[in-house]
């Protein structure tokens, strides 16, 4: 279970969490809604340990991210998964060597069992035949599938989506929404996904939480907040289902 | 108007107290990152190939710019220490005097000047686009060290690359002095060679390896640093590039002055 308490982080006298509170319960999948330049992604950095709040605290399973002892985060960290919003593929290596690298660096599996792992990912996400590509070869969709093959090739119980569909067409979009979405039935991990798209993403999601003002407007099933009242969440997707 | 002029000190003030605060901050970052970096060293896991890969990326790669001006510094060398002698009638010096300048002096400061114009930078800028792309950070959530995975083989390579080059600077650099003094203005061959062996000591070797050792790690430490920690956008990592060059070359310089003066 991934907790947040309290959570406040500023910039330059800037606030933009002021006090998130946020529960995600095991092998659930939320999505943290909220408009562009909202505090999603400090979220987000702060619930992966990246940034450090100002205040409050994020619990990973009882323990606290960010004044934990440095075994303790390493071992968090080895059940993350992170898909970032560019990609963040190595773009010196091959798909295939991206997507081998956590197991070769962290696991260090024998390298059949790596070739293996490697081109069923690749063929799950649909990118068998690319595996001799490089990054900078391959089109926008094509590296956020190489980005998520890499983010679940050692089975994470946790995955964190930063924007997973941002930039994309309509179509990629989409099939990117869907994969996400078997790869979470298939694994069963808990899912954390950022996003300003909103729409697409209620069909895959357990529960939505909406970021507004740096707290927490909203949370919920995607039904009950499309049939929500409250004038904050009308607001936001109104804008975004007309 | 009297009011503005009247606070101006104070903005003076507040500035020259910020850009302190902001000074010691940076050294203090520089300071632990050199720490970590030693440090990281001596941890595993060990990644030798990586290491090579990057005496290749550093060494290699920067081997025909020093060979190039080594070649010419020995050659310019030879022909001004030349005229210089001439005139005390001490030609048969050409050899030490050309020799002794390259290797306790010249070839290090020369080549890690080259090695940083060439390859520091490069490092600097992957490490910086690597910083704003995010995959220092994804290695990062993948619970690998990136200052392990990323700084200590470029520290590693830079301790082993810096010596060798300005080795190969130096040699060149003797060989293009030999061309100049005995090929085109007529000194002994003999003479050259001879008067080298007899000046020329292991302790000035020495003292030139022990200068490019401490510039492989003072160049490597500031050019990852400022990729490292390189600002965002492609401005932000076209700073850290220029930053990183020139205060590479102004450390080379004032450690070169320091080491001369009080080591050696």
């Amino acid at each position: 279970m991934i907790e947040t308490v309290d959570l406040h982080k500023s910039f330059n006298g800037q606030q933009v969490l002021r006090g998130v509170n946020l529960r995600i319960r095991e092998g659930e999948m939320l999505a943290l809604i909220g408009k562009s330049g909202g505090g999603k992604s400090v979220l987000l950095r702060n619930m992966m340990g990246l940034m450090r709040p100002d205040k409050g605290r994020v619990l990973i399973d009882g323990v606290d991210v960010h004044n934990s002892s440095t075994s303790q985060r390493k071992s968090l960290k080895e059940r993350f998964g992170v898909l970032f919003q560019g990609g963040a593929l190595f773009d010196s290596m091959t798909v295939f060597d991206n997507v081998a690298f956590p197991l070769r660096e962290k696991w260090k599996l024998p390298e059949e069992e790596i070739r293996e792992r490697v081109m069923r990912e690749l063929s799950m996400v649909g990118l068998e035949g690319s595996e001799n590509k490089y990054p900078a070869e391959i089109s926008g969709g094509m590296r956020k599938r190489v980005a998520l093959a890499r983010a679940i090739i050692h089975n994470p119980k946790i995955v964190f989506f930063d924007e997973p569909t941002t930039g994309l067409d309509p179509l990629t979009a989409k099939s990117i929404r869907q994969l996400i979405h078997s790869t979470h039935a298939r694994l069963n991990f808990t899912g954390v996904i950022v996003t300003h798209e909103a729409g697409g993403l209620f069909s895959i999601v357990d529960r939505v939480a909406l970021l507004h003002d740096g707290k927490i407007a909203a949370i919920g099933p995607p039904r009950e907040l499309l049939e929500s009242s409250d004038p904050v969440v009308r607001e936001f997707l109104d804008a975004y289902l007309g | 108007m009297e009011e503005r002029l009247a606070l101006e000190p104070i903005h003076i003030i507040r500035w020259l107290g910020r850009s302190f605060l902001a000074l010691v901050q940076t050294a203090g970052q520089m300071g632990i990152f050199l720490c970590q970096t030693i440090l990281f060293c001596f941890l595993p896991p060990f990644r030798w190939r990586k290491v090579v890969e990057r005496i290749h990326f550093l060494g290699v790669k920067t081997t025909f710019v020093i060979l190039l001006t080594g070649g010419f510094a020995g050659m310019v060398l030879g022909l001004q220490v030349f005229y210089t002698l001439r005139k005390f009638g001490a030609e048969a010096l050409l050899g030490p005097a050309v020799a002794l300048s390259l290797v306790r002096e010249l070839g290090p400061v020369f080549s890690a000047l080259m090695i940083t114009g060439r390859a520091g930078s490069a490092l600097t800028a992957e490490l910086g686009v690597m910083r704003i792309s995010e995959q220092i950070d994804a290695l990062d959530m993948m619970a690998i060290n990136p200052m392990q995975y990323l700084v200590v083989p470029n520290f590693i390579a830079g301790l082993i690359v810096f010596p060798v080059l300005s080795w190969f600077f130096d040699v060149i650099g003797i060989f293009g002095g030999y061309l100049v003094g005995v090929e085109l203005l007529g000194l002994a061959h003999g003479t050259y060679f001879g008067e080298i062996h007899t000046y020329l000591s292991t302790q000035d070797v020495l003292d030139g390896f022990y200068k490019s050792l401490c510039f492989g790690a003072i160049v490597i430490w500031i050019c990852s640093f400022k990729g490292f920690f390189s600002g965002y956008g492609a401005e932000g990592v076209s700073r850290a590039t220029t930053e990183a060059v020139v205060l590479s070359s102004v450390s080379i310089l004032l450690w070169d002055y320091l080491m001369g003066s009080f080591l050696f």
